[in-house]
C-alpha cells in the first residue's frame, strides 16, 4: 500500500515538473509579449527596453532556471499588468470559478446520476429513449452555443437575466445551466452504461432471488457496484474544475480563472498563464491521485492485490 | 404670475434632480480588452488611448468637433523664438490627489524621470511623438518653456495629441514603480482612477475638484466582455450603455433594436499593406506597383465594411486640413497596367508570401483572401500564410504583411513620415527605406506652409512610385450605443466622456 502511494506521488511530481517545463517552453516560443503589452506600432527600442525590464532578453535556459528557483520559493513571477505577483492575480479568481463549478457539477450530478439510473432501470422503454435523446443533445451541443443561445433568449429577448459578469445569484443561472447541461449528460450516459453492466451480473439475480424488492436491489447492490466508473468520470470533471469552465466563463464574462486564462494568453502575460496551467495541472494530478486512492477503498480486489 | 413662477420653479427643481440623478450613474462600456497601463506613455494601443484625456489632460486641447486647438492645462502659449515655446499654466488646477498642478509637473513629467532620457520608462514609446523636444523648463510656478531641436511646425499639435498628456509629478514619484503607476495614474482630468480589477473592469470616478465643466457621468466603467454576442445582448438588454469593436456583420441586430444604434466610422488611421523590399521579387518597384494596381480597393471596403468606410486619396486623410493634398492622384484599379508592369519586370510567377493574423484587424482573413484572388487575376502568385503572432509576421523571409497607419496628429508628419521616414517603423524593421523619401523631412518640418505642402506632395508621390506598400481603406471604428446615450464618437480611439463629449445617458 505504501509502495503504491509512493509510486503514485512520484508520478504526480514528475507530471507537474513536465507540465511546468512544457508550459514555459511553449509560452516562450509563442511570440514576443511586448507586441501585446506595448502595441504593434512601437519600434524595436521600446521592445528591447521592455524585454530587458522583464528579463526576457536573457537566454531561455537562464530564464528557466530563474523561474524554477522562483517557484520553489513560492514566487510564480509577476504579471505584466501592474507587476502584481501572478499567484495573487490567479488566486483572487479562484472563488468565482469554484463557486460556479461547484454549483454546476453539483447540479449535473443531481440530475445526471438519477437520470442514468432511471434510463438503465427502464431500459428500452420510452423514458429511456427520451433520456438518451436529451443527454445526446446535451453532450453534443458545444457550451458556447448553449451559452450564447441562453444569452440571446433570457438576456436579450426576455431580459430576465443578466447577460454577463458576476456578483448576484441571477448572474449564476445561465453559466451554471450551461455547464450543468453538458456535465449532466455525461453523468447520465455513464451511469446508464455502468448500471446496465451491473444489472446483468449474477449477483443482482441472486439478490433478487433472496426476495429483495427491485428498488432495494438497485439501491443497495447495483448502485455501489456501478460507482467505480462514475468515480472515474467525477474525477475527470472535478480535476478540470480550475479551467473546465474556460469557454463558459468567456461567453458570460464570468470573473473567474477561465476568463483570466484567455485574457492572459491573448496578452501573453506569461507568468499568469504559467501559474494557471500549473494550478490546473496540480488540481488534475491531485484529483487523479484521490481517485486512485478511492478505487483502493471502494474495490477490495485492488486492496488485496496491493497487499500481496 | 405665481402659477408661472411655481411652474418654473418646479421645472428647475425637476431638471436639477434629473441632473443630479444623471450624475449618480455609472456609464458602462463593454470592451474586448482593458488598458494595460494607464499612463499614455505606458503603451501605444487603442485600449490606452480610449481613456487618455478623461484622466490625464494635455496642455493644449484638441477640439474634436472643430479640429481647432483650445486652451487646456495651459491658458496661453507663444513662440518666443523659432525653437522655444512658452506656456502659461492654468492656476486653478488640482491633481486627483488634491495637490496643485504647476509648471513643475510639466517639467518633471516631460523630464528625464518619465520621458526625456534614454532609458526613461516612457521614452522609447513616446519619442516618435515628441522626439523634437529637447528640454522642458519651469521658468516660474506657472510658466514653462519647451525647447525643440529645430523649428517644429507641429509642436502645438504634439502637445495637444496622444502622448502629450501631462500627469502629476508628486504622485508619479510616490508610486514607486512604473508598473504601479500604470494602475494608479494621477492626472487632472474630469475622471480619476477608482478601481482596477485586472481582467474584469476598470472604473473611473468623476473628480469633484476638476477645474472645468463637470462630466455628465458620476463614473464610467470599462468592463471586459470579450464575447461579441454577450456584448451585443448586454447592449440590447440595457446592461451596457456603449459597446466597442462592432463589425459590420453585427450591425443588423443592433440596428433592428428600437433602443440601440451603431455609431462611429473612419478614424485617423488607414488600413494598409507593407511590402518587404528585401524579398527577391518585391525588390523590383514595378512588381510592387503592379500589386497595387491589381487591387480594387472600393470593392474591399464595400465588401468588408458594408460601404461604411472610404478609400483614401493616397496615404493621407481629409482631417489633415491644409496639409491634405487634394490634387494628389492615388493609385487606382488598373489590372491591364498591372500585367504590363509585371511583364516589364520579368515576373515569372514566383511565390510571394503574405503573412497575416486571424482577424487582428477587422476582416483581416477575408481581406487577405480577396487580395490573393485579385493578385491571382493579374498573374501574381501570392501564398497566404496565416501565422500566430507578430514576431512571425515581421520575421525575415516575409513578403507582404498588414499594418494600420495611424495619424496620431492630423498631419503627414504624424502618419506617412512617422512610419515610413527616417527612424520610422518600416525603415527600422528594414522592410523599406528611401533616401528621396527621407529628404522630404526638411520640407515637412518647415514653418512655411507652402513648403510643407510641397514636401507632403512629394512624399505621397514617392509612396506611389516606389511603394513600401499600399493603402486599402480608412480604418473604421464602430460602437453600439443605447439611443438614450448622447455621445459622439470622434475620429480617434479616444472615447471622450468629458462634459462636451458625453452629454447625457
Amino acid at each position: 500500500m505504501a509502495a503504491i502511494l509512493v509510486r503514485k506521488l512520484g508520478r504526480a511530481a514528475l507530471t507537474v515538473f513536465l507540465l511546468i517545463t512544457f508550459t514555459f517552453v511553449v509560452l516562450r516560443l509563442s511570440g514576443d509579449p511586448s507586441f501585446h503589452v506595448l502595441g504593434v506600432d512601437v519600434d524595436q527600442a521600446a521592445r528591447d527596453q521592455f524585454r530587458a525590464r522583464w528579463g526576457l532578453d536573457a537566454s531561455i535556459l537562464t530564464q528557466y532556471g530563474a523561474y524554477l528557483a522562483g517557484i520553489t520559493g513560492g514566487d510564480f513571477g509577476r504579471s505584466f499588468v501592474g507587476a502584481r505577483p501572478a499567484l495573487d492575480v490567479v488566486l483572487e479568481r479562484v472563488p468565482a470559478t469554484l463557486s460556479l463549478m461547484g454549483l454546476a457539477i453539483g447540479l449535473a450530478i443531481a440530475i445526471g446520476i438519477p437520470a442514468g439510473v432511471v434510463a438503465a432501470v427502464y431500459r428500452n422503454r420510452s423514458i429511456d429513449r427520451l433520456l438518451i435523446a436529451v443527454t445526446a443533445v446535451g453532450f453534443c451541443i458545444p457550451t458556447f452555443v448553449t451559452g450564447i443561445t441562453l444569452i440571446l433568449v433570457f438576456g436579450a429577448f426576455l431580459q430576465v437575466l443578466p447577460t454577463s459578469g458576476g456578483g448576484t445569484i441571477a448572474h449564476y443561472v445561465m453559466p451554471v445551466a450551461t455547464i450543468a447541461l453538458a456535465d449532466a449528460a455525461i453523468f447520465a450516459r455513464f451511469t446508464r452504461s455502468a448500471m446496465l453492466d451491473v444489472l446483468r451480473q449474477p449477483y443482482i439475480r441472486a439478490a433478487m432471488a433472496r426476495g429483495g424488492s427491485y428498488a432495494y436491489v438497485v439501491r443497495h447492490h447495483a448502485l455501489p457496484n456501478a460507482a467505480l466508473p462514475l468515480v472515474t468520470i467525477a474525477g475527470l470533471i472535478l480535476g478540470s474544475v480550475i479551467v473546465g469552465a474556460t469557454i463558459t466563463e468567456n461567453v458570460f464574462a464570468w470573473p473567474g480563472i477561465g476568463r483570466l486564462l484567455v485574457a492572459s494568453v491573448v496578452s501573453r502575460d506569461v507568468a499568469v498563464v504559467q501559474t494557471i496551467v500549473i494550478l490546473a495541472g496540480l488540481s488534475m494530478v491531485v484529483t487523479n491521485l484521490a481517485v486512485d486512492l478511492l478505487y483502493i477503498w471502494l474495490d477490495p480486489r485492488i486492496r488485496t492485490r496491493a497487499d500481496r | 404670475m405665481s402659477i408661472i413662477r411655481f411652474g418654473c420653479a418646479a421645472l428647475a427643481l425637476a431638471l436639477t434632480i434629473g441632473a443630479a440623478q444623471a450624475q449618480q450613474r455609472d456609464l458602462v462600456v463593454a470592451v474586448t480588452s482593458l488598458p494595460k497601463h494607464l499612463d499614455p506613455m505606458g503603451a501605444n494601443s487603442n485600449d490606452n488611448e480610449r481613456v487618455s484625456q478623461n484622466v490625464v489632460e494635455n496642455l493644449i486641447m484638441y477640439d474634436f468637433a472643430t479640429g481647432k486647438l483650445e486652451p487646456g492645462l495651459a491658458t496661453a502659449w507663444r513662440m518666443i523664438d523659432a525653437t522655444t515655446m512658452e506656456l502659461d499654466i492654468r492656476r486653478d488646477v488640482k491633481c486627483h490627489n488634491g495637490e496643485d498642478f504647476t509648471a513643475d509637473d510639466v517639467a518633471v513629467m516631460f523630464g528625464p524621470a518619465r520621458y526625456n532620457a534614454e532609458g526613461a520608462p516612457g521614452h522609447a514609446i513616446a519619442r516618435s511623438f515628441l522626439g523634437l523636444i529637447t528640454d522642458v523648463e519651469a521658468t516660474g510656478a506657472h510658466t514653462v518653456r519647451i525647447r525643440t531641436r529645430q523649428p517644429d511646425p507641429l509642436l502645438e499639435l504634439r502637445l495637444a495629441s496622444w502622448m502629450g498628456q501631462v500627469p502629476c509629478a508628486d504622485a508619479y514619484r510616490a508610486a514607486g514603480s512604473w508598473d504601479r503607476w500604470g494602475q494608479s495614474v494621477v492626472g487632472t482630468g474630469p475622471f480619476k482612477v477608482d478601481t482596477v480589477k485586472q481582467g474584469q473592469f476598470v472604473r473611473f470616478a468623476a473628480f469633484d475638484g476638476y477645474w472645468g465643466e463637470k462630466p455628465a457621468a458620476r463614473s464610467f466603467t470599462l468592463k471586459l466582455v470579450p464575447e461579441t454576442a454577450a456584448r451585443v445582448a448586454g447592449l440590447l438588454a440595457g446592461e451596457f450603455h456603449i459597446i466597442t469593436e462592432i463589425a459590420p456583420d453585427q450591425f443588423r441586430p443592433i440596428e433592428a433594436s428600437a433602443a440601440a444604434e451603431v455609431v462611429g466610422g473612419p478614424i485617423r488611421s488607414i488600413r494598409a499593406l507593407v511590402y518587404d523590399s528585401r524579398h527577391p521579387i518585391l525588390k523590383d518597384a514595378r512588381v510592387r506597383r503592379a500589386l497595387n494596381l491589381a487591387i480594387d480597393r472600393k470593392l474591399i471596403a464595400d465588401a468588408i465594411f458594408a460601404s461604411r468606410t472610404p478609400v483614401p486619396q493616397g496615404l493621407q486623410q481629409a482631417s489633415f486640413g491644409d496639409m491634405f493634398i487634394a490634387d494628389h492622384v492615388a493609385t487606382g484599379y488598373d489590372p491591364a497596367r498591372a500585367r504590363t508592369l509585371l511583364a516589364e519586370a520579368g515576373y515569372k510567377g514566383g511565390e510571394i508570401p503574405y503573412r497575416y493574423l486571424k482577424d487582428y484587424y477587422t476582416g483581416e482573413v477575408a481581406t487577405a483572401q480577396i487580395l490573393q484572388q485579385m493578385w491571382k487575376a493579374v498573374g501574381v502568385n501570392v501564398k497566404l500564410e496565416l501565422v500566430d503572432n507578430f514576431n512571425q509576421v515581421i520575421a525575415d523571409g516575409g513578403g507582404i504583411s498588414n499594418i494600420s497607419n495611424a495619424a496620431y496628429y492630423p498631419d503627414p508628419l504624424g502618419q506617412l513620415f512617422r512610419l515610413y521616414g527616417r527612424g520610422g517603423l518600416i525603415p527600422t524593421r528594414k522592410q523599406w527605406s528611401s533616401a528621396d523619401f527621407d529628404a522630404t523631412e526638411a520640407g515637412l518640418l518647415s514653418l512655411d506652409k507652402s513648403e510643407r505642402q510641397a514636401a507632403a506632395r512629394r512624399a505621397l508621390v514617392i509612396y506611389e512610385n516606389d511603394p513600401p506598400g499600399t493603402y486599402l481603406h480608412e480604418l473604421p471604428m464602430f460602437y453600439g450605443k443605447r439611443k438614450s446615450v448622447t455621445w459622439m464618437a470622434n475620429d480617434t480611439a479616444f472615447m471622450d466622456f468629458r462634459a462636451g463629449g458625453l452629454r447625457s445617458f
